[in-house]
Order: C-alpha cells, then structure tokens, then sequence
C-alpha cells in the first residue's frame, strides 16, 4: 500500500473543526487581555482606611510577524508593541484614583545566527524560584498593592538593550538600561503606602492646628538621577545545563528600585519597630520639627546571583541565591540605611496525575551588619511560600492556597481561592487576601488589609 | 518468544513475533522531520466543546526523536510551549514555556500519566513507547476498516514506570501503525480507547489524520486532527532548544 486516504471510523466528512478559519498564518498577530478586580475588606479596622478596591488593567498587543520572523538583510526580525491601561480606585473620600494609558512592551528583536539583540521597553525575568526570585532585578515592581498582585503582573517594563549569544549549549546575556525606574509606590493615603494614613489620622487628632498643619504638609521629594549614561544599569547572565542541572549565574550593577530615605523632616523619632500614626505621634514630644522634605534617593547597588533547576523523580527542585553589597531599610527615626543581603531561595514542586500541583520554596534573607534600628526585619529572616492547587472537571475549576509565612517573627500571607473557567478564553476568581502577625513584622504590618475579592479576567 | 504465525491468520501473511512488531511500530518511518498544524477538540460527554490549536514540531537525531508543540489558540494559552527530548529507555527532557511566566520550566518527565492539557492524552501517551521495558505478545488478529491489523498485547517489565498494567494494540502490519489502542489499568479495568479515525500517505509516510482517545469511565473524548502536515522540510535544530522555546 503506497498512497492514498483511508477512513476508518470517521463520517468522511472533510470539514475542519469550526475554530480553525485558515491555514495560513495572518501578517500579524493582535491580541490582548483584560482584567476586572473588585475586593472590600473583611473587617472594618481602622477609621482611616480604605474597605473597597476596584483594579482594572487592559493591555492590547501586537507581534508582527505573527509568527517566525522577518527577513531584514542578514537579520531576521519581529516586532512587539502593546499598550497598557490601568486603573486602580480604593474607596472613601481619601481614595486614590490612578488611571494610566501607557506604553508597555514595545521591543524590536533581531537575530543574527547565534546573536540575538533586542531593544525597546521591556521585561526580562532571571532567576528560577516563583514569586519571590531574589536574583530578578532588572525590572521594577509595581508595589501599589504589595505583593496581592502575582510577581509576573507586578513587573513594569524598562527600556533597555538585551544582548544574547548562544554557543555550544551555553547562552551569555548582557542588559543596557540607560536611565533608571523605580518601583511604582505609594507614599500617604493608601493601606499599602509607606506612611499610610497618617495624614488623615493627624487630620482626625485632637492636635494643635500648628502642628496639624505641619504634619498635613509633609511632602516627599524623589530624588532620581539625572538621565546621563553616567547612572545607566547594565548586568550580565550565563546560563547552562550540565547533565539535567540548569545553571545561571549574574551580576547586575544598577540602582536600587525601592526608596531609601535620605532625610526625613522630624528629628529624634525612634519608633517602636514598626511606622504608625499613633507611634509618630507619641513619639512627637521628644521631636524636633524641621522644614525639611522627606528625601528620597535611589542608590547604587551591585547584585551576584546563582540559580538552578533540575528535577529529582517526581520532583521539580529550583533556587537561587542573590547577594546585594548594598540595600537599604527603614530605620525607627523613619529615615534608611543599607546593609548587604544574601538572599537565598530553595524549593520543589510536585504535578501529581490528578490535576494537584504543590509547590514548597524556603527563604532565607540575612541582613549583615543588622542592628535594632531595622524596622520590621531581623537579621535572620526565614519564610516558607509557595502554592497548592487542584484542578477539577478537567481544568474548569480549581482550588488554590498560595501562601507566604514567616518562620522567625511568625507574619504571614495567605491567598486561597476559588477559580472557573468553563467560559473560552475567561477565567473568574473568588479569594482572600489574608495578612496576619505582629504590626512590626514585614507581612503583619498589613494585618489591616485583609480583603475578599473577584476577579475576571478575559484573554482575546 | 511469542510469535504470530501466518497459518494462524492467513491475512497477516508472515511469521512476526510480538517484540518484532512492536520494534517495528517503534521505528515506523516519520521522516527526518515533521511540521503538523493541528486542532484538538475536549469533548464532554455531554457533548460540550473545547477547541485547541497548535503547531507540532518534530526532529529524528541519530535515532532520538525531539518534539516542540506550541499552542496558538485560544487566546488564553497561545504562546504556550512544550518542549520534549528522547534520552533513550523511555527516559525524556522536558521543558514547558508558560508565556505569563516569561521563562521555561524544566518539568517532571516521570509523571506520565498526567493529562496532557486536560487532554484525554496522557504524557505517556505522546511518547513512543520503549521496547526493551515492556513484554509483548500477539494474541490475535482483526480487520479494522479496509485494514488488517494484529492484535498487540503489551505489559511493562518491573522496572518500567507507566501508568498502564496492560496496552492492547491493534496494529496494521502493512504500516506499522496501531489503528487501536486499548490501555487497561490494574484490575484489567479498561481506562480509555485511542482510534485512527482517518490516515493518509503523505510524502511516503503514513501519517494519522484523524485521532480519538476516548475515557472509558466518563465518556470524555478527545479528538486531533491534522490539517497540515509535511515531512523532510529540513527543520533546522535550532528549533528544537529552550532559546526558540522562549521565542513566540
């Protein structure tokens, strides 16, 4: 039997399945996705707080071509453009409104052979552990809801240059970014700002006008470098398999995305571990009030990093380690200071045969040189994160916990929740965002904002 | 050794034993590589339907095959990657790109009966099953279709992981395709059925169009088909890395 059609069991029928208008690739792809989310918070905790919290983000993308790449010369070539709406409302008459229309990815790559070079805004990840990868820095975090948001929706694209070569089962990667992005943060006025509501408290205080006033007026000066190639980032990563073991190893040299606060305007504050309106006002008495600003800096940071992944029988097992010569923390006079850091993360993950997924990550991040001045850290500051799901009715429902503990000060976060997606293309999410553990612990600080929540999310 | 004599099916026309034939439905012809664009269909039993597309990339290196299947639809796992490298014994690489997650996962390839995409397709399902770690026997014939096929029964040795106790193959000897596939857990419970629906020659090579695996206790089905196929298009092996992995 050389040639020819055989049916066995089919109808003969010659239809295509319905989904499937043609054969032919389109020039270019478009595509997008948006996501809706609405919480309220479970308890109503402070007077200066925000219960509700609508999120909306859309993003539109376009690759071109849609798919392989273009022939430019000796190059070959793809396009990637996406623009990015987000809006972010948390209740009450102090509530913040945030809506922005921005570019987000927008890259052009070219490969040559063994070269490739990108360039344009956009996101790099390193690193091996999930949602929480010390050795992932290039690009900065949107902060403005701490860490409820997954790491992968947290990452605000930068501009930069990415180089890559691949040779002989190795690939070298160098990063050129030519100014510096912070971390989007929010300052006052929010349950996840650095000073909270503090601002409102004062505004509710039985206080001298004078000092209210003074207080009201506290304002904070961001001090970013200027745009020279004098304060440009760049940082380096090789990677490798040898045997089944995937090896990485970088070294970034850049500014630190998070503030340090350089000045801040009340002198002699030594808070009790952890920032809130009533310490800075108990603390008020042995005060002295100055007119300075808040003065935020952004400073130098280099970053040594190693990661691994591998699997050992039914196990998946990744890490990565990352040293920072330099990072700041908040001091109890509410001014910073850096330290060096190495950071360690460790972990496994297990696919069992009916849909359970778990996934078990330890850090360790120890803080050199510590002393008690440090708010909410320890010089040991030991956690176990991670997530478990269960997949029902093949993947239209499933259950997860993803959760974050700390070992040593006993803060914790814990998200489980509840997600369908029987409809094409959407999935829909019921959860909780549990914080819980003492207000000066890193996780407890925002024992506040626990908060139930919906979320939809639509792929097109 | 188990053999199948040509006296005791006239239609076979040759002597085979069991190890033979499943020899040769390993080394069945398909082509220096393979480029397929195909659709897969989830079925309920209550008839609901999920569509899947993708693209299959596939590449034989002294032997050892290699396989990268990328999802283009639906919107929400388009870009999704799965890469798979044969060591020999049974034993795979492999790696998944999740495009949300923006890196490649190395993966667990031991974990073969986990639903391939809440697919009725297991893992161990996609691969070629390796010869050495299973005993095989011919218990029979029957003609499917226009085709006579032999009846191919096969259980792993001890030391051979799978999640099946026993693999009942109907294989066309003609071919070296099996055109049925019944895979019986411990218990001899029957865990699901995979049928040809439709085969074509394509450049020479045999190649299955149309494919059902059916879950014998729910009744969920999953059907591919091919729209597109093409052999020995000289697929570079650079497709086959984590770097055109990582590369949408």
């Amino acid at each position: 039997m050389d040639s020819g059609r055989i049916l066995l069991f089919d109808d003969g029928s010659e239809a295509k399945p319905a989904a499937v208008a043609s054969d032919q690739p389109p020039a270019f792809d478009l595509g997008g996705m948006v996501e809706l989310r609405g919480g309220t918070d479970l308890d109503d905790d402070d007077f200066n707080e925000h219960d509700e919290l609508v999120r909306g983000v859309g993003r539109l993308w376009l690759q071109w071509p849609a798919q392989g790449m273009k022939q430019l010369g000796n190059w070959r070539s793809r396009l990637y453009l996406s623009v990015e709406t987000d809006y972010l409302y948390m209740g009450d008459e102090r509530s913040q409104r945030d809506f922005d229309l921005e570019l987000y990815e927008n890259k052009l790559l070219l490969a040559n052979g063994p070269f490739e070079i990108e360039l344009g805004k956009q996101i790099v990840r390193w690193g091996k552990s999930d949602q929480l990868s010390p050795v992932d820095n290039v690009n900065p975090q949107d902060l403005r809801e701490f860490i409820v948001p997954e790491l992968e929706d947290r990452k605000l694209p930068v501009w930069m240059a990415r180089a890559r070569w691949f040779f002989d089962g190795w690939a070298a990667e160098g990063v050129f970014i030519p100014w510096h992005e912070s971390a989007d943060i929010d300052y006052f006025d929010s349950d996840w700002g650095v000073y909270r509501h503090v601002k409102g408290d004062v505004q509710d205080a039985a206080l001298p006008e004078d000092l209210k006033g003074y207080l009201m007026g506290l304002r904070v000066s961001e001090n970013d470098p200027p745009n020279t190639l004098k304060n440009s980032e760049f940082g380096a990563r090789l990677t490798t398999t040898i045997g089944r073991w995937d090896w990485g190893a970088s070294i970034f040299y850049g500014r630190e995305d998070l503030p340090f606060f350089g000045q801040f305007p009340i002198k002699n504050l030594a808070l009790p571990g952890a920032f809130s309106s009533r310490g800075v006002l108990q603390a008020l008495d042995d005060a002295v009030l100055t007119d300075e600003n808040i003065e935020v800096y952004y400073p130098r940071q280099t970053i040594v990093g190693l990661e691994f992944e591998s699997t050992l029988g039914v196990f998946g097992v990744r890490g990565e380690s990352a040293y920072f010569d330099q990072t700041s923390f908040l001091l109890n006079d509410l001014t910073s200071d850096t330290r060096p850091v190495l950071h360690t993360v460790v972990g496994g993950d297990y696919t069992g045969v009916s849909g359970f997924y778990g996934n078990l990550q330890l850090s360790h991040r120890y803080i050199h040189n510590y002393d008690d001045s440090i708010m909410y850290f320890d010089r040991h500051n030991v956690s176990l994160l991670g997530e478990v799901r269960q997949e029902g009715l093949r993947g239209t429902v499933e259950g997860y916990l993803r959760f974050n503990c700390d070992l040593h000060d006993g803060g914790y976060y814990l998200e489980p929740g509840l997600v369908y997606s029987g409809v094409k293309n959407l999935d829909l999410t019921l959860g909780l965002n549990i914080f819980g553990g003492d207000q000066d612990t890193f996780l407890g600080y925002y024992d506040d904002n626990d908060q139930v929540f919906l979320k939809a999310k639509y792929h097109f | 050794m188990a053999s199948f004599a040509a006296e005791s099916d006239p239609a076979a026309g040759f002597e085979l034993s069991g190890r033979e034939l499943a020899q040769r439905v390993y080394d069945r012809p398909a082509g220096e590589d393979m480029t397929s664009h195909a659709v897969m269909e989830l079925i309920s039993a209550k008839g609901s339907v999920r569509k899947r597309e993708f693209r299959v990339y596939g590449i034989d290196q002294q032997g050892r095959r290699s396989q990268l299947i990328r999802f283009t639809s639906p919107a929400d796992i388009s870009g999704t990657g799965f890469l798979v490298f044969e060591k020999g014994q049974g034993d795979t690489e492999q790696f998944l790109y999740l495009p949300a997650l923006r890196r490649t996962r190395r993966i667990v390839s031991s974990q073969k009966g986990h639903s391939f995409v809440n697919s009725d397709f297991s893992y161990e399902d996609m691969e070629r099953r390796p010869v050495d770690g299973w005993s095989h026997k011919i218990v029979g014939s029957e003609k499917i279709g226009p085709m006579e096929t032999l009846v191919l029964e096969s259980r792993p040795k001890d030391d051979t992981s799978s999640s099946y106790a026993r693999v009942k193959s109907w294989v066309a000897p003609e071919i070296d395709m099996p055109l049925r596939v019944e895979y019986y857990q411990r218990n001899d419970r029957l865990v699901k059925t995979y049928r040809v629906l439709s085969l074509e020659n394509i450049q020479g090579y045999w190649t299955e169009t149309k494919v059902v695996m059916e879950d014998a206790e729910s009744g969920h089905k999953t059907i591919i088909t091919n729209l597109e196929t093409s052999y020995d298009t000289g697929l570079s092996d650079d497709i086959f890395t984590q770097r055109y992995l990582e590369s949408q």
